[in-house]
């Protein structure tokens, strides 16, 4: 059943996708004769592939939604979000108060959290909408891309060497990185 | 600015920033709106901005003049933000009004200049707005690439990169600078007519289906391209395929049908391309962007409940939201409307002469409907491939308006100046969000800067192009086929190959010949597959469609490349290895392009 979806779909954008080029000739100028015309020799054939196309979408959502509501490989894959959440939180915690002392420990950190954990949960994204329907993932991704955006603005102040920045924006990605797993926990 | 918790400003909107993004944008603006009218191609401006912002701001700022801070990552993205924000408006502009100013005669009413300078402003500012609700959705949950976006973030974020990636910037910048010389001066092609080899080889008949799919396969060796594919990655993957679909399947069982033209070889090609694949591509992104904007409704209302409360909280608690609040998107909406409408009343009369209402009230509502909807098609479709559907939308726009008008051309086009702009603008404001989420810049401020220079591009773009055209004898006729120095073959002539395309697409549709019924039924493609479980697929398909092959297919190989190393060597390869590469691809193509375009310029060749 997995791939029936798939194949309507498939057939169904195919056969619309041939009858939707069939090319007319038209003498009269008025631009609807022109898909009056088209309608007559292309509209059954292009009607068949436009079901089949609605009716593989249709099925391949439904296949979509059982395999999360029967906690297959996505819903695994949703709980390990929190998790690494908190792994973010944690080395938030642990970036060093001072940086000016500690600045390739602070680097480590942040390239830590944006080239490893983000990636890492973004990776979880459909599984995620999938779960948590597309509007309570909307908020929750708000608060993670805050966290995402203090992060790399902690990182270039780093480079930059603005440190009076970084704490602000630490605080910041904290508060974030908390709110994004709170919505993901409820 | 903000200021730090001890007392130091992290420097981001600065004098200095501000003043060279404009110096930089209104120079480039003016540079290729002269390369649009000359070579008939729009450049991006972004890296150039960003590397100059680097020699400038950092280098001058803090070795020479020993500004403490100056040249930051955020105030360099400001600067860049800036520069393209007024460049973009040169490529809408090339595109549109100089056909105008080649129909000339042909025109029913008189060309003035302030409907076209206003419709472009408000096109500009429409522009940026836009993006105002839409950039949650498609930065923060699409999670789109905009490819160049990444480029340029990987540009601000050098100095800090450490040496390897630094390495790898320049091993790709290399490999693109080379490609673009070998296929410059013809030492390669710049495509690989791959199919056609395997025709040849196998000594199959240059006419039917076969022939189709064998020579519509080729593949562009623009590195760019490649590079755009490689940090797409899987979410690129459909473009791709819909690429597939269109030359081995769509196209291929068409010709066996018997529904093409009885010809052979490329002009077979040309045929399915032309009057079967591209019109039905730009159906199926209309349709795909519509559809998808429904299906997202339920995050879209998110993004506008969140901006409301965000900037509701900061007004209470004093401080700033991140992003413009949605009221901010009102009043530019508002105000878009309003200039169409003010447009509309100068072009759209009665046989009396007297102003028709009706038709000016219907031309701006469709107008600003439509400058909304393009902007919204062109960031999803740049989000995902770094392409820009600009030359269909405009059609759309031109063939709309000229529906709607009664075959009104000056109204049509201005409004398609208008429409142009706009969806250039979407374009870059969204890329240049994006980069700014990667290097932490503060988006409101990103929206800020480029809404205060808006309307610097379109007056530039214009006003350079009225002066081209002024410099022809008796003071018009400076430009476009019939023009005296492209007759007399001088090296003055700039032949204006887009607007002689858009005046084709003109006369095409007051014959009667556009494609309704492609659009329409592209249209209903597009709806049908953005139900379909796969973020953009409408988009990705329908671009996929409009484009030729061998743009698609090179993109395709940088997509599998891409997931083929995620597979073998894993993420952090993938950013700290793939991505320096594939920006220095994009960004040595861009750059070497650019350089030797205005070689030959100076150097009076074409």
């Amino acid at each position: 059943m997995r791939f029936v979806g798939l194949g309507l779909f498939l057939v169904g954008v195919g056969l619309a996708g041939v009858f939707a080029a069939r090319p007319v000739t038209v003498d009269d100028a008025d631009p609807m004769a022109r898909v009056g015309a088209w309608a007559d020799v292309a509209g059954v054939g292009f009607g068949i592939g436009a079901v089949l196309m609605l009716a593989g979408a249709i099925v391949a959502r439904r296949e979509r939604g059982a395999s999360v509501s029967a906690g297959g490989l996505h819903l695994k894959d949703t709980d390990r979000a929190p998790a690494l959440l908190r792994q973010i939180e944690e080395q938030l915690a642990a970036f060093p108060a001072d940086p000016t002392r500690e600045k390739d420990a602070s680097k480590a950190i942040l390239e830590e959290i944006l080239d490893e954990l983000v990636p890492r949960v973004l990776d979880r994204r459909e599984a995620l909408i999938a779960q948590m329907g597309l509007g309570a993932f909307g908020e929750m991704i708000g608060h993670f891309a805050t966290m995402e955006r203090n992060v790399a603005r902690a990182w270039s102040a780093l480079i930059d060497e603005a440190y009076g920045e970084i704490p602000g924006c630490i605080e910041r990605a904290r508060e974030g990185a908390a709110r994004a797993r709170a919505d993901l926990e409820a | 600015m903000t200021v730090t918790r001890s007392g130091e400003p992290y420097r981001e909107i600065t004098v200095s920033a501000v003043v060279l993004g404009v110096v930089t944008g209104a120079l480039m603006t003016a540079a290729f709106v002269y390369i649009g009218l000359k070579l008939g191609f729009g450049l991006s401006g972004s890296s150039v901005a960003a590397i100059l912002g680097f020699a400038l701001l950092r280098g001058v700022g803090r070795g020479v003049l020993r500004i403490r801070g100056a040249g930051s990552i955020v105030e360099n993205n400001i600067n860049q933000t800036i520069a393209s924000g007024i460049n973009t408006a040169s490529s809408g502009v090339v595109f549109t009004f100089p056909a105008l100013l080649l129909l000339g005669d042909q025109l029913a009413g008189e060309l003035e200049l302030w409907p076209i300078l206003l419709a472009a402003t408000a096109g500009s500012f429409m522009g940026v707005v836009v993006i105002i609700p839409l950039r949650k959705q498609m930065i923060e949950i699409e999670r789109l690439r905009f490819p160049s976006g990444i480029a340029v973030a990987t540009i601000l974020r050098s100095p800090g990169a450490g040496a390897q990636k630094a390495i790898y910037l320049g091993v790709g910048f290399a490999i693109a600078l080379i490609l673009t010389l070998l296929t410059s001066f013809e030492l390669l092609p710049g495509t690989l007519p791959i199919g056609a080899w395997v025709q040849s080889a196998l000594g199959v008949s240059s006419h039917g289906a076969g022939a189709l799919a064998l020579m519509g396969t080729a593949l562009s060796l623009s590195m760019a391209n490649v590079g755009a594919g490689l940090l797409s990655g899987r979410g690129g993957l459909p473009f791709a395929l819909g690429g597939v679909f269109a030359w081995w399947i769509v196209g291929p069982i068409v010709v066996q049908l018997g529904w093409a033209p009885p010809v052979g070889g490329d002009e077979l090609v040309g045929a399915v391309y032309g009057t079967m694949l591209r019109p039905t591509g730009i159906g199926i992104l209309i349709g795909g962007a519509l559809a998808g904007v429904i299906a997202a409704f339920p995050a879209i209302r998110g993004a506008f409940q969140s901006l409301s409360a965000a900037s509701k909280l900061a007004r209470q608690g004093g401080g700033q939201a991140e992003e413009l609040s949605p009221r901010v998107l009102a009043t530019g909406v508002v105000l878009a409307f309003a200039a169409l409408l003010a447009v509309a009343t100068t072009d759209a009369r009665t046989d009396a002469g007297t102003i028709d209402w009706g038709l000016a009230i219907l031309v701006a509502v469709a107008g600003t409907l439509w400058l909304g909807l393009a902007g919204l098609i062109v960031a999803q479709a740049t989000g995902a491939t770094d392409i820009s559907p600009l030359s269909g939308l405009a059609l759309i726009a031109v063939t709309l308006m000229l529906a709607l008008s009664g075959g009104n051309v000056l109204l049509a086009v201005t409004i398609g100046v208008a429409v142009c702009i706009a969806t250039n603008q979407c374009g870059d404001m969204m890329t240049d969000l994006k980069t700014g989420h990667l290097i932490g810049g503060v988006p409101r401020r990103q929206q800020l800067v480029q809404m205060c220079v808006a309307w610097i591009g379109p007056a530039i773009a214009i006003g350079t192009t009225m002066l081209l055209w002024s410099s022809g004898p008796g003071g018009s006729g400076g430009f476009g086929p019939e023009s005296a120095a492209c007759v007399e073959r001088t090296a003055e002539c700039l032949p204006a190959p887009q607007a002689g395309v858009l005046q084709a697409m003109i006369e095409s549709v007051l014959a009667g010949d556009a494609p309704l019924d492609k659009y329409a039924a592209g249209a209903v493609i597009g709806g049908g597959l953005a139900l379909f479980p796969i973020g953009g697929l409408g988009v990705l398909v329908g671009l996929a469609m409009y484009l030729p092959f061998d743009i698609t297919l090179g993109y395709g190989i940088g997509c599998l490349a891409h997931i083929g190393l995620d597979k073998l060597k894993g993420k952090r390869f993938i950013g700290d290895v793939v991505v320096p590469i594939a920006a220095g691809l994009i960004v040595g193509e861009a750059l070497t392009s650019l350089t030797l375009t205005l070689v030959r310029l100076v150097g009076g060749g074409q």
